[in-house]
């Protein structure tokens, strides 16, 4: 799990599985990249092929706290059949999803 | 037919019935997505059952799988009459918990409630190519 900065952008790359092993974790980092500075916070989940229902309490937690805030969370890379899962759980209307990181950025950009 | 049945006490133990389905389902060649929704539901279904024993001061529950080229159940026992609300949510959660029963519903072919003299079932299948 990377936090990094690009332009006024910050993401948090996660390149494992969550599952019940790591999920604590999971939600310390995700407070990290809360606690980060940037207005314009991205999810990068493309490397993810798993996911529970633990992992996606803490995305809409955060995404919540993030908005009380007045920051952004959005999600991108959702990979099949993880994107069956955020449909069942309708992220989609409390946050913005987009396929890649680029557009997650260019959309941060105009606004 | 293959079974197996395990004792479920610990998180790295809910970790190994994951494996467990995941090995299971790759034998019976069910497809990759069809793995990782098993694995899934596997983990929510025991994670259910796992927070409960803890609240009620249980030290384990049980778990047991029956596998067939086209079809393998998964069914969770649990001592005590607690029962697991199979309700398809209406509403937008937007908080920590309370989605674990709505995936597996969404993650499965079948999810029922199964209750016997001493113990509650979650019982759960998929077939392969459903």
């Amino acid at each position: 799990m990377q936090i990094y900065q690009r332009s006024r952008v910050t993401i948090l790359d996660i390149k494992s599985e969550i599952t019940i092993k790591n999920s604590d974790l999971f939600r310390t980092t995700m407070q990290r990249l809360l606690n980060h500075p940037s207005l314009h916070l991205i999810l990068n989940l493309e490397h993810v092929t798993y996911l529970n229902s633990s992992a996606l309490g803490i995305i809409a937690d955060i995404a919540i706290k993030a908005k009380e805030a007045e920051k952004e969370l959005v999600i991108t890379g959702i990979q099949s059949p993880m994107n069956e899962i955020f449909e069942v759980v309708k992220f989609d209307t409390f946050m913005k999803i987009f396929s890649t990181a680029e557009e997650a950025i260019d959309y941060f950009e105009q606004h | 037919m293959k079974f197996i049945s395990k004792r479920i006490k610990t998180k790295e133990d809910i970790f190994s019935a994951m494996t467990v389905t995941e090995e299971l389902a790759n034998e019976q060649e069910f497809s990759i997505h069809d793995v990782i929704k098993m694995r899934l539901a596997t983990e929510e279904a025991c994670t259910n059952s796992y927070e409960y024993c803890r609240a009620k001061g249980m030290s384990y529950f049980l778990i047991k799988w029956s596998a067939t080229p086209s079809l393998i159940e998964i069914t969770v026992r649990q001592k005590g009459k607690a029962s697991f609300p199979l309700i398809e949510q209406a509403d937008v959660n937007t908080g920590l918990r309370g989605r674990g029963i709505a995936l597996m519903v969404h993650l499965m072919d079948k999810v029922e409630i199964r209750r016997r003299k001493n113990c509650v079932e979650l019982y759960m299948n998929k077939w392969k190519g459903e």
